[in-house]
C-alpha cells in the first residue's frame, strides 16, 4: 500500500462522513420528512470510490474522471446501504431523495478532486502530504463554520413562520407550509406588531439609537482631533486612559446609575438612555478616530491654516471630509451597540411605550408566549440590523482594523494624485517636488528653483510613474476609483504629451532627461561621462546643503557632483524654465532607460486605463507614442546587439566600446550570470527572442566549459573572481530548465 | 440614602465569607479563561481560511460576522430554543441520528458524569455550553483582526521559504504565527478583560443557574434579585478592582503601534 493511495482513500472517507449528514438533515429541514442518513456506510463508500480514483493517474483524471468517481460513490452508497441510504425506501418522496442524493454525490466527487486531484497513488513526499491534508482541513473548516452561522439564523427565521402545533408535532420539519396561506405564515409578525406593540418597540429603538450615533459623533470629532492633533497638558494620559473607561463592565456601572437615575426621575425614560449609551460608546469612538486623525497628513491642515481657514475651518473643510469612511464606520458601530444593548434597556425602562426592541423580546420569554413568537421578535431585532451591516460592510471592516492595523486607504491614495497634479504646469510637465509650504530650511527650495507657478515647484520632472499607478487603483478598484480615475485622465494625457514633445523633440522614440535628479538614480554613474563636463561658474553661491546635515557625508553625493546639479538648476533658471530652450542648450542631456521603459509601460497602462473607461478615442494618440517609443527601444536594443557583437560571453557590465571599459574588473567590462539571467528575461517580455536567446546560449556555454565563476571575462570566456558560486550554478539551473521547457 | 454619611465594611465582610463566592470566582476565571481561547482560536483558524482568495470569499467574511453583528438577545433566544431539551432542534436531531437516547438539557444540568477506564469525572455542561456560546458569538471578532494581520504579511516572504522547500505546516509556524504573535496577545487581553465583563450572555441564557453564575451575574442577582443594593455593589467594587489589575497589565504589555 502506497501512502498516496492511502490518503486519497482516507479524504474520501472523510468527506462522505461529512457531506451524508450535512446534506442529509438540510434535507430532512427543508422538506420536513423525517429520515436517518447512513452516515457510516456512506463515508465506506466515499472512502472505495476515492480508493478507485486514486488509481488513476492524476495527468489522465478529466471532467468524466471526476463525475464517474461521483456515480461510482452513488452505486456503492445505494448498494451498501441495501437500498435505503436515508434509511427509508427509495421510492417515498422520490425526487427529494433523488436530488439529495446526487447532491451528496457531485459534492463528494467535487471535494476529493479539490484535495487530492493532483496526488498519484504513488509514496508522497512530506510537503505534498501536507498540502493535501491542509485542503482537507480547509474544506472542512469552511464547511464547519458555514454549519455554525447558519444553523441557528436558519432555525430563527424558520421557528418563527411555524404555527405552535407543527412545531410540537415535528420539531424537525422547517418546510415552509404554503397551503396555509401567506397570512398564515406570517402570523406571528401580525400578532406582534398588533397585540405586543412591536412597532413603537421599533420606533424606540431607532430613535435612540440615531440619536446616540449623532450625540456620539457630536463629542467624538472634537475630542479626537483634540488628542491627535493639539498639544496640552495631560494629552498622553487622556489619550491612554479612554480605553481604560470601555473596560469598566456595565453592570459595575448599573447599581450607582441606577440609583442616581431614580432620583433624578430620568430612570424610567428613552432620555436617560440617550445620556447612558453615548457615555459608554465616546470612548471606543474617540479612540478609532484618533488612530484616523492621526494617519492623515498634518501638512495638509498645516495647507489650509495658510490659506486663512482657522482651526474650526480646517476640521470642517480639510480634516472631515477625508474622514468621511473612518466617520461611517464609527457611525455603524455606534448604532450597532446601541441597536443591540440590552442591560441599561432591561434594567431602567418600565412602561411599555417606552422599551426598545431588547427590552420588548424580553417580555416575550414567558411560557404564556409561544416560542414562534419570541422567534419572529428576534428576526425582527437582528434583520435592521443585519441590513445596515451588509449594506456599510466595507466600512465596518475598515473601522475595526482602524483600531489596530492601518489598512491601505484608497481615499488617501486619491488625494495623494490629485495633489501631485495640482503641481502640474500649464506646458503638462508634472514637477518631481511640489513646495506646498515655504520651508527656508529644505535646499534647494522653491526660491532656488523660482519657477514663478503656483504651486511653487521645482523645474524638472521625474519618471512618469503616475498613469500605472492609477491604472492599478482603478483596475482593483470599484466604480468610485473609476470615477477618481477618469477625473485625472485629461491631466495624464497632458503629461505624457508634454513628455513626448519636450523631450523627444527630434521623433527619435528616446527620451531624454535634462538633469540627474529626473532619473531618481541622482549619483548613478552613468551620469558622469555628461556631468563632467557641466561648467560650474565661478560666481555659484556657496552650497547650502541640508541633506548631509542628518546623513553621513560619505552616504550622499558629493560637493562637486551638488555644484554641478546646481548649475544645471541655474541654467534652467535662467531659461525661465523654457523647456524647449533647455532640451536645446542645456549643459546636461542624456538617454535613461529607466526613463524610457518606465514611460512606455506608463503609455501601455494609459491606453489600458483609456480602454476601461471607455475614451476609446484617446487610443490613437497613445497608440501612437506606444509606437514610437518602442522605436526607442528597438535602438536601445541595436545598441545591445552591438555591445553583444563584440562579446562572445553574455553581455558585459560596461560598454566594451568606451574607455573605461576593463574587461577583468568587477563591474566595469565582465559578464554576471545574474545580470544576463535578467536582462534576458526582460528582453524576452520586450519580444527581443532572439537577443534573450544569444544572451542564455552564451550564459549557458560560459558554465559548461569554464564553470561555475563569481563573474567572466565577456571577450575570452574566462572565469573570474571567485569560483564555485553556488549563485552561478543557481542560476545555470534555472536556464537549463527554461530552455527544457521551451522544447 | 446617598445623601447619609454612615458607611459600613459589612458588605465586603458578607461578599468575601460566603461559602459561594470562591465557587462564583472559579466559574467566572473558567468561564473567562475559555471562552476567551476559544474565540480566539475559532477566530484563528477562519482567519486562516479566508487568507487565500477564492469565489465565495466575501460572502463568507460577511457571513462569519453575523454572530457578532445581531443582537445579543436574539441570538442567546435562539440558542435556547435551539438546544431545549423537550422541544428544541438539537435534541431531536440527536435523537433522530441515533446520538444520543435521552434528551439533554444543555443550559439546565450542571453536570454530566462520564465514566472513563473506570474513573468518573464529573463535565460542567451547562457552565460549557454557556463558553461554547461565547466563542461563538465573540470569534468573528478576532477573526476581523487576525485576518487583518494577515493580509499585511508580504507573500514575498513566503514565496522565499516556498523557495527554499518549507512545508505549509512549517510556513506557518515560523512565518505567520511570529507574526501574528504581537495581535493574539492584544486580542487575548481585550478579549480576556470584555468576557470577564459580561453580563447579559450568560443572563438571558441560564439567568446564573446550574453553575454558571459568574461574578457579573452575582452583582445583578445580589443588588436587584434579593434588593441588597448595597451587597450589590460591594461584589462590583470586586470586580472593578480585579479589571484594573487586568487593565494595568494590558497598558503594561499592549504593543504601542497595535493595541
Amino acid at each position: 500500500m502506497r501512502l498516496g493511495f492511502l490518503v486519497g482513500a482516507a479524504v474520501g472517507g472523510v468527506w462522505g462522513l461529512i457531506w451524508m449528514p450535512v446534506i442529509g438533515v438540510t434535507f430532512m429541514f427543508v422538506s420536513g420528512n423525517i429520515v436517518l442518513p447512513a452516515v457510516g456506510t456512506a463515508g465506506l463508500a466515499a472512502a472505495l470510490a476515492a480508493a478507485g480514483y486514486m488509481l488513476i493517474a492524476p495527468m489522465r483524471r478529466t471532467m468524466q474522471t471526476h463525475i464517474g468517481l461521483a456515480l461510482v460513490f452513488l452505486a456503492l452508497l445505494a448498494g451498501l446501504s441495501g437500498g435505503r441510504p436515508f434509511g427509508v425506501e427509495l421510492d417515498d418522496f422520490v425526487w427529494q431523495q433523488g436530488l439529495s442524493l446526487l447532491i451528496i454525490a457531485e459534492l463528494v466527487g467535487i471535494s476529493v478532486w479539490l484535495c487530492v486531484g493532483d496526488l498519484s497513488a504513488g509514496p508522497l513526499s512530506r510537503y505534498r502530504l501536507e498540502v493535501a491534508l491542509l485542503k482537507l482541513i480547509r474544506g472542512l473548516g469552511m464547511v464547519f463554520f458555514t454549519v455554525i452561522v447558519v444553523l441557528p439564523f436558519y432555525v430563527m427565521v424558520m421557528t418563527s413562520l411555524k404555527s405552535q402545533q407543527a412545531l410540537l408535532a415535528n420539531p424537525l420539519d422547517f418546510s415552509l407550509d404554503l397551503e396555509r396561506g401567506w397570512d398564515q405564515l406570517i402570523r406571528s409578525y401580525v400578532e406582534l406588531f398588533d397585540k405586543f406593540e412591536f412597532g413603537t418597540f421599533l420606533v424606540n429603538s431607532t430613535l435612540v439609537s440615531i440619536a446616540t450615533v449623532i450625540i456620539t459623533l457630536c463629542f467624538a470629532v472634537p475630542g479626537a482631533y483634540a488628542v491627535a492633533r493639539l498639544r496640552f497638558p495631560g494629552r498622553e494620559f487622556l489619550a491612554n486612559s479612554i480605553l481604560l473607561i470601555y473596560m469598566i463592565p456595565a453592570i459595575v456601572l448599573v447599581i450607582p446609575l441606577f440609583a442616581v437615575f431614580s432620583q433624578l426621575g430620568l430612570r424610567n425614560s428613552l432620555g436617560g438612555l440617550i445620556i447612558v449609551y453615548p457615555a459608554t460608546t465616546i470612548p471606543v469612538a474617540i479612540y478609532m478616530l484618533q488612530g484616523y486623525f492621526r494617519s492623515l497628513p498634518s501638512e495638509l491642515e498645516d495647507a489650509g491654516i495658510m490659506d486663512g481657514l482657522s482651526q474650526i475651518g480646517v476640521i470642517g473643510k480639510i480634516t472631515l471630509p477625508l474622514s468621511l469612511p473612518a466617520l461611517a464606520s464609527v457611525a455603524l458601530y455606534v448604532f450597532m451597540i446601541a441597536w443591540n444593548e440590552f442591560l441599561f434597556a432591561f434594567m431602567f425602562l418600565d412602561n411599555i411605550e417606552l422599551f426598545t426592541l431588547s427590552r420588548g423580546i424580553v417580555s416575550l420569554n414567558s411560557s404564556e408566549v409561544p416560542r414562534q413568537h419570541l422567534m419572529a421578535g428576534a428576526v425582527v431585532a437582528t434583520v435592521p440590523v443585519l441590513l445596515v451591516f451588509l449594506w456599510f460592510e466595507r466600512y465596518l471592516v475598515a473601522g475595526f482594523t482602524a483600531l489596530g492595523i492601518a489598512t491601505y486607504d484608497k481615499a488617501r491614495a486619491w488625494e495623494e494624485m490629485r495633489r501631485l497634479f495640482a503641481g502640474q504646469w500649464d506646458s503638462g510637465m508634472v514637477p518631481h517636488i511640489i513646495f506646498w509650504q515655504d520651508d527656508p530650511g529644505y535646499f534647494p527650495g522653491a526660491s532656488t528653483w523660482d519657477t514663478g507657478t503656483t504651486p511653487p515647484t521645482s523645474g524638472c520632472t521625474q519618471p512618469p510613474v503616475a498613469a500605472s499607478v492609477i491604472w492599478q487603483m482603478a483596475r482593483d478598484g470599484d466604480q468610485e476609483d473609476r470615477r477618481c480615475a477618469a477625473e485625472l485622465l485629461p491631466n495624464l494625457m497632458n503629461y505624457h504629451r508634454w513628455l513626448i514633445t519636450c523631450r523627444d523633440p527630434a521623433a527619435t522614440g528616446l527620451v531624454a532627461i535634462i538633469h540627474p535628479w529626473e532619473s531618481g538614480r541622482d549619483n548613478c554613474p552613468d551620469w558622469q561621462a555628461s556631468l563632467a563636463q557641466v561648467p560650474v561658474p565661478a560666481d555659484m553661491q556657496e552650497l547650502n546643503r541640508r541633506d548631509t546635515e542628518h546623513v553621513d557625508s560619505s552616504q550622499r553625493p558629493t560637493d562637486l557632483d551638488y555644484r554641478r546639479f546646481m548649475a544645471i538648476v541655474r541654467h534652467g533658471r535662467l531659461a525661465g524654465w523654457d523647456h524647449v530652450k533647455i532640451y536645446r542648450d542645456g549643459p546636461f542631456l542624456m538617454g535613461d532607460p529607466g526613463m524610457q521603459f518606465i514611460f512606455l509601460r506608463a503609455c501601455r497602462d494609459l491606453g489600458k486605463l483609456a480602454k476601461m473607461l471607455d475614451k476609446l478615442e484617446l487610443r490613437g494618440q497613445i497608440d501612437e507614442w506606444i509606437a514610437r517609443l518602442e522605436e526607442g527601444r528597438d535602438l536601445l536594443a541595436a545598441h545591445a546587439k552591438r555591445i553583444l557583437a563584440k562579446c562572445s560571453y553574455g553581455f558585459p557590465s560596461w560598454d566594451p566600446e568606451h574607455e573605461a571599459f576593463d574587461r577583468k574588473r568587477y563591474w566595469c567590462g565582465p559578464s554576471w550570470s545574474v545580470m544576463n539571467y535578467m536582462i534576458q528575461i526582460g528582453m524576452a517580455e520586450q519580444g527581443l527572442d532572439d537577443l534573450a536567446r544569444r544572451i542564455r546560449d552564451a550564459t549557458l556555454k560560459l558554465n559548461e566549459h569554464a564553470g561555475f565563476f563569481e563573474y567572466y571575462d565577456p571577450l575570452t570566456g574566462d572565469g573570474l573572481g571567485g569560483k564555485d558560486f553556488s549563485w552561478t550554478a543557481a542560476i545555470y539551473l534555472q536556464l537549463v530548465g527554461a530552455a527544457a521547457d521551451i522544447e | 440614602m446617598l445623601t447619609s454619611f454612615t458607611f459600613t465594611l459589612d458588605n465586603f465582610r458578607r461578599v468575601f465569607s460566603a461559602s459561594e463566592f470562591w465557587h462564583v470566582m472559579r466559574v467566572t476565571i473558567y468561564y473567562t479563561v475559555f471562552g476567551t481561547l476559544g474565540a480566539l482560536v475559532l477566530g484563528m483558524f477562519a482567519a486562516l481560511l479566508l487568507n487565500a482568495s477564492f469565489p465565495a470569499r466575501g460572502v463568507l467574511r460577511g457571513l462569519f460576522l453575523f454572530p457578532y453583528v445581531a443582537p445579543v438577545i436574539a441570538v442567546a433566544f435562539t440558542w435556547v430554543v435551539l438546544l431545549d431539551p423537550f422541544s428544541g432542534t438539537l435534541n431531536s436531531l440527536l435523537r433522530q441520528m441515533q446520538v444520543i437516547d435521552t434528551p439533554i438539557s444543555f443550559f439546565g444540568k450542571r453536570y454530566v458524569t462520564f465514566d472513563l477506564l473506570g474513573i468518573s469525572f464529573d463535565f460542567p455542561l451547562a457552565l460549557s455550553t454557556v463558553i461554547i456560546f461565547e466563542a461563538w458569538r465573540y470569534f468573528p471578532l478576532s477573526f476581523l483582526f487576525i485576518l487583518a494581520r494577515l493580509q499585511s504579511i508580504s507573500s514575498e516572504i513566503y514565496e522565499a521559504a516556498e523557495m527554499d522547500g518549507a512545508t505549509p505546516l512549517q510556513q506557518f509556524w515560523s512565518i505567520s504565527m511570529p507574526q501574528l504573535a504581537g495581535i493574539l496577545a492584544v486580542l487575548f487581553l481585550l478579549r480576556f478583560i470584555w468576557t470577564f465583563n459580561k453580563f447579559d450572555d450568560i443572563f438571558l441564557l441560564t439567568g446564573g443557574g446550574a453553575g454558571t453564575r459568574t461574578l457579573t451575574v452575582d452583582v445583578y442577582e445580589q443588588a436587584f434579585a434579593i434588593s441588597n443594593l448595597g451587597a450589590g455593589a460591594a461584589v462590583a467594587v470586586v470586580v472593578f478592582v480585579v479589571l484594573l489589575c487586568f487593565a494595568l497589565v494590558f497598558f503594561r504589555y499592549a504593543p504601542k503601534d497595535e493595541g
